[in-house]
């Protein structure tokens, strides 16, 4: 029998010729990712084990992104304090503010490559999946990886999902990807790993394959992948980067479960608060005013959500009364909106825009909800208090249909502008 | 440690979330710190669901879950205070990050036990053996055979949980084997 995707990339990780599901396994890090809010913590918790720097700081990363830019003085001293940290570290892979969203950038620079093993802190490392990467996070035993590269995991098993067909207008991967949790649902998606495959990824570039890479972790899936194929092949050439070997499952591979979806028949989707699997076809929560619309996060800030948004937005203005703020994922989005001209429909549109990174999706940060405020976002889960005020509340849908909402100041189905 | 416990069923439904039921979050604050004492903590575990739990519990003494114990945002302090008290953990099923969380915990426990609720009731006399996955309910005369937790974990939880082991594998860093196929940058 032969091996998924994820089981030979935990394999040749944890160095052993095979592992199957149930096993406990070491796979080190080929990257392990951090970011600004855990920094002082995971050091705080490494001295007390004894360890001042990384295993191997050559393999370390470390972004801002949470708090971009400080807003009290307390943030600022903390940032100056993980500046330290950083360099007593000597961390090869530090990032500051402005550079982007560290689920996002890494991609577009090449650092994050097909096949790697990478370990983080935070659970949206899945996003790697897009670029056939394992990204397996720990949360509050992550510092056992800095220590030592390396931490158990039980070998996941493997759900495969194939997708075909095309979207119809107006429908895009968002109402796909939170199809896709709603169908398979916590029970079964818990600790196991979304394989896609299917004919409708040749129609699906790097931007959509993160959606559906980073929504399955919101029902505790252990991580979602997507082999490598041509397309990530020519996007790794376009950018001049170096070229990988190519991996994926074996044909004889075994999946704990297979489920197939087509595009055609999927429209747009809306999940309710407070569940990010409380998804329910537009029309169950269509005129539903809204004093907020946010477009971000790295569930929803690449090119393609940006593009998608300023197709709804050009030649109209967000309604009165709503506020639209809008944060690109990294510099080179945030660059290829203002070449082509969609930063100047944004802002003709009456949006705000915010620097590279989480945004208000990380409590709130930049742009906090108000009590009794309804916000429509892109954003990663729609937990009371997610966003600032535990009185407030977010539904969550795709950058058209932020959009679109945004303009009519409720929420609306984006097909009736585009159509 | 020892593996086999014996004591009474403290029998609980499915669902028991982590910051309500298990130990409610806002008592792992003192002054606006985290504690993360189990001694401290031990006194809050249950009390939402049973008032004087940690003053009737007694070390050897078993709980019995049902589905998805330990639901919600993955805060470890119920579990490490469950440890304090010297209880074991039986339950049907339990998401995978508290799995991860009773071996941090360093907590005796047999996660995946299919409708053993069926089985117990409270204040059934059990004897659970956690390294083999014996069931006994002295009471009824019923016995099963759960899946044991597996070796490499229980060597961590003999151990005490994530820390003590993480302290083990920093002495022995030297012994590991050299990791030779790493992706490079």
């Amino acid at each position: 029998m032969g091996m998924t995707l994820t089981e030979k990339i935990m394999a040749r990780a944890a160095n052993l010729p095979i592992v199957r599901p149930g096993e406990i396994v070491y796979p080190e890090a080929d990257l392990a990712t951090i970011h600004d809010l855990y920094v002082v913590e995971a050091d705080t918790q490494l001295r007390a084990l004894g360890v001042e720097k990384p295993w191997n700081p050559d393999r370390v990363f470390v972004c801002f992104d949470h708090d971009i830019i400080p807003q009290s003085v307390a943030v600022a001293n903390r940032a100056k304090n993980i500046r330290d940290i950083v360099q007593r570290w000597e961390v090869k892979h530090f990032y500051g503010p402005g550079r982007g969203q560290g689920h996002i950038f890494p991609m577009e620079i090449g650092l994050v490559r097909p096949g790697m093993c990478v370990q983080a802190y935070d659970i949206h490392v899945t996003n790697y999946g897009a670029v056939g990467c394992l990204g397996i996070s720990l949360v509050f035993e992550f510092p056992a990886v800095l220590a030592m590269g390396s931490h158990w995991y039980r070998v996941p098993e493997t759900i495969q999902i194939e997708l075909d067909g095309k979207f119809s207008p107006g429908v895009t991967i968002r109402d796909l990807a939170a199809l896709i949790i709603r169908q398979i649902g916590p029970e079964q998606a818990d600790y196991r790993v979304f394989e896609y495959t299917g004919a409708a990824l040749e129609s699906l570039g790097i931007d959509a394959r993160v959606k559906l890479c980073n929504l399955p972790i919101e029902i505790g899936a252990k991580s979602a992948i997507i082999p490598a194929d041509e397309l990530v092949s020519n996007w790794f050439k376009e950018r001049n980067l170096n070229p990988f070997d190519p991996i994926k499952s074996d044909p004889d591979a075994n999946y704990f479960s297979l489920y197939q979806f087509d595009l055609s028949a999927v429209i747009p989707m809306v999940a309710l608060p407070p569940l990010p699997d409380n998804v329910v076809p537009i029309e169950e929560a269509e005129g539903i005013p809204v004093h907020a619309a946010y477009l971000g996060s790295c569930a929803g800030d690449q090119y393609e959500d940006m593009a998608e948004a300023a197709a709804v937005l050009q030649g109209r203005k967000v309604a009165p009364g709503v506020r639209m703020i809008i944060n690109p994922g990294s510099k080179e989005v945030a660059e290829r909106c203002v070449r082509e001209g969609i930063m100047e429909v944004f802002l003709e549109a009456g949006a705000c825009m915010g620097p590279p990174g989480c945004g208000p999706c990380a409590l709130g940060r930049g742009g906090p909800l108000a009590d009794g405020e309804v916000c429509i976002a892109t954003v990663t889960r729609n937990d009371t208090g997610r966003m600032g005020s535990r009185k407030a509340e977010i539904y969550l849908s795709s950058a058209a249909t932020v959009a679109a909402s945004a303009v009519a100041g409720k929420i609306f189905d984006p097909r009736e502008f585009l159509n | 440690m020892n593996w086999v416990m014996e004591g009474r069923c403290w029998k609980f439904g499915d669902n028991l979330s982590l910051d309500d039921d298990i130990l409610e979050f806002s008592k792992v604050f003192v002054e606006g710190v985290r504690v993360s004492d189990p001694e401290f903590l031990k006194k809050h575990v249950f009390t939402n669901l049973i008032p004087d739990f940690p003053k009737r519990t007694l070390p050897g003494d078993i709980v019995v879950a049902g589905t998805r114990f330990g639901q919600g945002n993955p805060h470890i302090y119920g579990l490490l205070g469950m440890v304090a008290l010297g209880v074991g953990l039986i339950s049907e099923s339990v998401p995978h990050f508290t799995y991860r969380m009773i071996v941090a915990a360093g907590l005796p426990a047999l996660p995946f036990c299919p409708r053993i609720g069926e089985e117990m009731k409270n204040g059934d006399k059990l004897r659970v053996d956690f390294s083999t996955g014996k069931i006994e309910n002295l009471t009824s005369a019923f016995t099963v055979d759960a899946e044991p937790l597996p070796p490499a974990l229980r060597e961590i939880i003999e151990l005490g949980g994530s820390i003590p082991a993480l302290k083990k594998r920093l002495k022995e860093r030297k012994a590991e084997k050299p990791y030779e196929n790493r992706i490079s940058l």
